[in-house]
């Protein structure tokens, strides 16, 4: 080839890479399907509920025609949180299960975290649980710290809150707190070991005495149990009415004596008799009640044989759990980094600082319904629902 | 800056003397030389290194030492209101034996700019690749910025026979952006092309030249460091006009880094008779920018083709010593047409049994095509006069218009931003006083800036980054008329040393900008130099 024919004949690879905007991403049309599980065969009305997707702060509402299907136009492809709850009566339980139950009342939930819908499926379906609502429900977890009036990190003021969601009161005695595990990566993700969870503390309401919290109740555990704000840290609370008190056998957090005490069932750091709220998380917290917390292995990390130990609890004694992940740097949540299963928390809650000290309280917000007038706590399972965050919420107060 | 955009071009056009011309009457007169020399390029105006020697050129350099401080109330919120710029600069022409023409050109720029946000790498946000990051909280920025640039030209006869000029190209960029006020991220650019180069005389009058180039630039933000343990910090990362995402405490473990590569190449055509000369250049160039960030995150990639045709055209009616006029018009047209694809990745982890280690990897969930487009197209003439005054050195009156159209869409959900714009510049220079002692040149710059249209149409025009940035400009910014002078005084004077018979140079400039809406810029420049 001649060179002036080269010379001709050599750009036109490159003008012929134009770009063009065809085939950009269009919106989707998708279909959300509510399922009955078998043990509902009998018979619960699917039209007329709320269908909730969520992406990064957007909710979209639909609601569920008589097959169940909630139906959203115009979707940008995208991962989604989706949720549907309700709740039925003991009454309507039975009736739609064929089973013999009393007392509280039943939520029926579906969830998924994170799913994508990407037009590739034009229905989603989401196989509905039935929960027995529990009596006790962590309501509040502070663990983000402030700054004080100096701009010193104060942690001191961390707690955690208790409501008795029933209409009976309810007996302390012997319940636990489970602190989950915290480390950047769990020391067994999810799926390794469904049957079980890892702690990395344990604190029991003392179990020799009696201790009501009634209907409508709170229950205030704070690691001092003192007035904060006389500390000089304005975004601090006054715990000096809290219940119980998690002490500090180094005795370099100020405690209550007239507080009793949290008995500290198992710790993994020997020093640190304190709830250890992590700032910024993740900040897991299980309630239970089982008897024999004591004869519970102590495991190390998967894979490990030596190092920090953790104690493993059975996932079927879980009453109630909050998963609170850590949000990252780029304000995404890591779902890998969540502890706890969908029937334990088929959701998750993050404050909204990665690092924590903004004086942040996790708290599970008010119910629309209220039964015989009586204030009622979300449980649908699923915190990403259920709870929101809040700098200004008071110990005890309720906030929907 | 804006400022900079229309001052400093103006400014470091009149420092900076170009070629040179051996014509007899201006031997020695090197800013003469430069003015003339100068107008009379074709080939230094494009890609094509091998047409070093197609230019007319003769051995000449400068080197030069420049303060600039810019100050501006009429600025976008992601430029600073003020900055100072002390800059090093150097550059030469010089035959390396009798095959090679070479040029070499170096400077150093420090500067520091005041009270910009929203920004933390050298360049800018809007027009570019979307994946930035940024503060909302305007701070201090220190700038280093390392150029340098080679062109290597044969001459005819040497390879390839008679009717073949080779060339090679080589330029290299290096800058430090680093934000004094927390959070404080550090961003580390560098920059390097590399261009070979060709030309084939086809008839004695007619020349084809061929360039190709391959490009690389990053720039990183390795890490955000704070010195104060301020709980509300908040910081952002941008994926396209209104969106961005962040918050309270998101500079922690931040990291990321731009990559991009560009291929091109560039099509020349010439003509040269004893009076008219002319060049012809087509060019296209392909880009693609890979973002990544903690673990190999990667929020998108962008892709974007450019291409750009020049025409320029020289006219000598007489010897150019002897009073002839030198007409000169250039007339280009630029049109970049752009895409960010969007992923939404997943975080996996994977424990090794054996060891109990943990890796991390991002895998791509979804892909949103083309979810942010570009378009850019720009067009202008350029008209200029040259006179070689009797006896002294020649005068210039030019003139130049330009016209630039931008959109920039976001989809899902859309947004839209279009901007139409048209600029008018007139300049002149010419010498004022010449004594044995020195001489003073002066050049005078009026320019008028008229936008046509500026629509912004955001889907959510709530967000951060919609009420910091894109709402303040679109109001304030883009929508002004601006009209400004620019006033430049350089004296020239002969200087011994150490037995080297050298001209250095004094230069002044201000210049002046005010927009319709009140709003003002000014700019003041010294700098001092010699020529070699």
């Amino acid at each position: 080839m001649s060179p002036f024919r080269f010379l001709l004949l050599a750009p036109l690879p490159l003008l012929a890479s134009c770009i063009d905007f065809d085939g950009a991403t269009q919106p989707i049309d998708v279909a959300v399907r509510l399922a009955l599980p078998d043990e509902l065969s009998g018979g619960v009305h699917l039209a007329g509920h709320t269908v909730t997707l969520t992406q990064g702060g957007q909710k979209f509402t639909a609601i569920t025609d008589a097959e169940g299907r909630a139906h959203f136009n115009n979707l940008t492809p995208d991962q989604y949180d989706i949720a549907a709850a309700w709740t039925i009566s003991a009454a309507d339980y039975a009736a739609a299960s064929g089973r013999t139950v009393q007392g509280n009342d039943y939520a029926i939930s579906a969830s998924a975290l994170a799913r994508l819908l990407d037009g590739s499926q034009e229905e989603v379906v989401l196989t509905l649980t039935a929960t027995e609502r529990q009596s006790l429900v962590i309501s509040k977890v502070y663990a983000a710290g402030s700054k004080d009036a100096n701009g010193r990190n104060y942690d001191a003021g961390k707690y955690v809150e208790l409501y008795n969601n029933s209409d009976q009161a309810v007996d302390l005695a012997g319940y636990c707190l489970g602190l989950l595990d915290t480390g950047s990566t769990p020391a067994y993700l999810l799926g390794q070991t469904p049957e079980y969870l890892y702690l990395k503390q344990v604190f029991r309401f003392p179990k020799d005495r009696q201790h009501l919290v009634p209907a409508g109740g709170t229950v205030l555990v704070a690691n001092s149990a003192i007035d904060h704000r006389a500390n000089d840290a304005p975004a601090e609370h006054d715990l000096s009415q809290a219940d119980f008190e998690a002490k500090d056998a180094q005795g370099k957090t100020v405690n209550n004596p007239a507080t009793p005490p949290m008995e500290l069932v198992f710790t993994t750091w020997p020093l640190v008799t304190q709830m250890n709220l992590v700032q910024g998380g993740p900040t897991g917290i299980v309630l239970f009640h089982d008897d024999r917390v004591e004869t519970w292995p102590q495991v190390y990390a998967y894979g490990k044989s030596k190092g920090t130990q953790f104690l493993r609890m059975p996932t079927r004694s879980v009453r109630d759990g909050v998963d609170i992940i850590k949000m990252s740097a780029t304000s995404s949540i890591d779902l890998s980094a969540k502890r706890l299963y969908d029937w334990i928390d088929a959701g998750y809650t993050t404050i909204t600082s990665p690092s924590g000290r903004n004086g942040e309280v996790s708290y599970r917000r008010l119910a629309p319904d209220r039964p015989e007038g009586r204030p009622l706590l979300l449980d649908t399972n699923n915190s990403t629902q259920d709870f929101a965050v809040s700098a200004t919420i008071a110990p005890r107060q309720l906030l929907p | 800056m804006l400022t900079t955009r229309y001052l400093l071009p103006l400014l470091l056009s009149a420092a900076c003397p170009g070629m040179l011309r051996a014509q007899p009457a201006v031997k020695d007169d090197p800013t003469a030389r430069e003015r003339l020399s100068t107008r009379q390029w074709l080939w230094q105006h494009s890609a094509n290194a091998a047409g070093l020697t197609l230019d007319t050129i003769a051995p000449w350099g400068e080197s030069l030492f420049e303060g600039l401080h810019t100050s501006a109330s009429h600025h976008r919120v992601q430029e600073g209101n003020r900055r100072n710029a002390l800059t090093f600069a150097s550059r030469q022409f010089r035959p390396i034996g009798t095959k090679l023409q070479a040029y070499g050109r170096f400077a150093f720029t420090q500067d520091r700019e005041f009270h910009r946000a929203w920004s933390d790498v050298d360049r800018p946000a809007l027009v570019d690749n979307p994946f930035l990051s940024g503060s909302p909280l305007s701070g201090h920025y220190d700038r280093q910025q390392w150029e340098a640039a080679v062109r290597l030209g044969s001459r005819r006869g040497v390879w390839g026979g008679h009717a073949t000029t080779f060339g090679l190209a080589f330029d290299l960029s290096a800058g430090d952006l680093s934000r004094l006020r927390d959070p404080r991220p550090r961003a580390q650019r560098l920059d390097y092309r590399l261009a070979p180069a060709l030309t084939l005389r086809i008839t004695e009058r007619h020349t084809l030249g061929l360039a190709t180039w391959y490009a690389r630039r990053k720039e990183k933000i390795e890490s955000i460091t704070t010195v104060q343990t301020d709980p509300n910090l908040e910081y952002f990362v941008l994926t396209g006009l209104e969106n961005a995402a962040g918050g309270v405490g998101s500079y922690k473990g931040f990291q990321r880094q731009w990559v991009n590569h560009r291929f091109g190449g560039e099509l020349s055509w010439g003509i040269h008779t004893p009076s008219y000369r002319t060049l012809t250049t087509l060019s296209a160039e392909r880009r693609r920018e890979l973002v990544e960030g903690q673990y190999r995150h990667e929020p998108g990639r962008y892709h974007e083709v450019d291409y750009r045709l020049a025409s320029r055209h020289r006219l000598v009616h007489g010897p150019l010593l002897h009073g002839p006029l030198l007409h000169g018009l250039d007339l280009t047209a630029g049109f970049r047409r752009g895409y960010a694809d969007e992923f939404r990745q997943s975080l996996n982890l994977t424990t090794d049994t054996a060891t109990g280690i943990v890796s991390r990897h991002y895998t791509t969930l979804l892909n949103f095509r083309k979810r942010h487009q570009v378009e850019d197209l720009e067009a202008a003439v350029a008209y200029h006069l040259t006179r070689q005054a009797a006896g002294g050195a020649p005068w210039t009156l030019g003139a130049r218009a330009a016209y630039h159209d931008l959109s920039i869409v976001h989809l899902l959900p859309r947004s839209t931003f279009g901007l139409r714009s048209l600029d008018l510049a007139l300049d002149g220079n010419s010498r004022l006083w010449s004594r044995a002692a020195g001489q003073l040149d002066g050049t005078l710059a009026l320019t008028a800036h008229l936008p046509l249209r500026t629509d912004l149409r955001l889907a959510d025009a709530t967000t951060r980054y919609a009420t910091g940035v894109l709402l303040p400009d679109a109001g304030q910014y883009y929508r002004a008329h601006t009209f400004g002078g620019q006033l430049s005084l350089r004296y020239s004077f002969p200087l011994t040393l150490r037995h080297h018979r050298l001209r250095a140079f004094v230069r002044a400039a201000a210049g002046h900008l005010h927009t319709s809406n009140g709003r003002s810029a000014s700019t003041l420049g010294l700098s001092v130099g010699v020529f070699h």
